[in-house]
């Protein structure tokens, strides 16, 4: 099956990760490579494990997974251009936006009597 | 009547709801449920007494039924737990429910109980002319329902004032993942109940001098009888999600359409119809999309 607009959205924010951790190693700033390598790579995993969640094909998860589309491309931006000094603020902003999708997508079940 | 009501599984949605109706009457209410569950928003709240205690525990719940008015009794394990593990599943909803009962014989015989069975009590009823009376024949299919037949049996062959409330499957107005199989063929006749109709009927249940002694169903009434795959349909649609992505049992569940006529004149609760549970659920969505900017 086709993926749905939020998959979508989350396997970009996961290759846009994947190219982050590519530009840690020339860090500066007080960025710890290690640390944030770790982090990421962390966040990805659980972005991966939620991808096939019921949540990722409705319409309401498109909001949150542009959020950290969004989040991560700044990310990436910031990496790109060595702008190492603000990376520390963005990554704990997309950490907090991908736990938010996380939440989000942990729907709790079906009542039946 | 004016005294306390005790709800058992309190701390959940629907009991949190009706404590919350109790409370605009000026009742009080005392709430009993685990030990562990999340009481914020009950604790300390005027009029709201919380009993922690396991249902399996006598004492406890002997403790718990002194000097109360009414009984709710909503605590059970609930499907798929209570699946797992058929010897909690009757400790729960059947030894619970007993303990229940003797309390009530032994220290609030005036008081009434209500009780929350199930319709999943008359098992597969798809071979038979709907609606379904509470007088079909009881054939569970599952534990859940075994354990709610053996718990209807202890409290009719018992010395306590009864309404049995035969609850369908209760929609919530909320978005929530569905089940990964829902519990019904796709073709299979289907008729839930809005869980604020379920709370009114509960609480018009411990009120109702006619109804002591009955079973009643409770369900949504004609505007939620439908079809499996027309209910599901609906709500994918609602959430964008392609119908095809819905997997259904391959062999009858128990749900059906019910005869909620009795239920309906002596406890008015069918106030939310079908229509107005999907602008609900419309609104839920419509919330959570607003976030959206262009990307």
């Amino acid at each position: 099956m086709a993926l749905t607009r939020s998959q979508e959205n989350l396997e970009a924010t996961l290759a846009v990760c994947t190219r982050v951790l590519g530009t840690l190693d020339g860090a500066g700033g007080g960025v710890d490579p290690a640390a944030t390598r770790v982090a990421l790579s962390q966040m990805m995993t659980t972005m991966a494990e939620i991808k096939e969640k019921f949540f990722m094909k409705t319409n309401p998860s498109i909001p949150p997974t542009v959020t950290c589309k969004r989040a991560a491309t700044l990310l990436e931006d910031m990496a790109n251009q060595g702008k190492w000094a603000g990376f520390g603020e963005a990554l704990a902003k997309f950490q907090s936006d991908v736990e938010a999708l996380v939440q989000k997508a942990k729907m709790e079940g079906t009542t039946l009597t | 009547m004016s005294g306390p009501v005790l709800i058992t599984g309190g701390a959940g949605s629907v009991g949190r709801m009706l404590a919350a109706r109790f409370r605009q009457e000026g009742r009080p209410v005392r709430i009993f449920d685990l030990p562990g569950v999340n009481y914020a928003g009950l604790e300390g709240e005027e009029g709201i007494a919380i009993a922690k205690g396991d249902i399996t525990d006598p004492d406890t719940v002997r403790r718990a039924v002194e000097g109360v008015e009414a009984v709710i009794h909503l605590a059970a394990l609930l499907p798929p737990a209570s699946e797992r593990d058929r010897a909690k599943t009757f400790a729960v909803n059947v030894d619970g429910t007993a303990h229940i009962v003797r309390a009530l014989e032994a220290v609030a015989p005036e008081a009434v109980l209500v009780f929350s069975s199930s319709v999943s009590t008359y098992g597969d009823t798809t071979q038979a002319a709907p609606p379904v009376h509470t007088n079909f024949p009881q054939r569970a299919i599952d534990l859940y329902a075994e354990s709610k037949i053996a718990a209807e049996q202890v409290i009719r062959r018992s010395g306590a004032t009864w309404v049995m409330l035969r609850i369908a499957g209760i929609a919530v107005p909320a978005f929530q993942e569905p089940p990964a199989v829902w519990p019904f063929m796709a073709e299979q006749r289907l008729e839930l109940v809005h869980r604020d109709d379920v709370v009114s009927a509960l609480h018009a249940a411990t009120a109702s001098a006619a109804a002591r002694g009955t079973i009643l169903n409770i369900a949504g009434g004609p505007t939620w009888q439908t079809t499996g795959r027309v209910y599901v349909e609906a709500l994918y649609a609602l959430m964008g999600v392609p119908p095809e992505e819905a997997r259904y049992r391959d062999t009858p569940g128990w749900v059906d359409w019910y005869d909620t006529a009795e239920s309906q004149r002596l406890l008015a609760y069918q106030d939310t119809p079908y229509p107005t549970f999907l602008a609900q659920i419309k609104a839920e969505v419509d919330r959570l999309m607003g976030d959206l900017e262009a990307e």
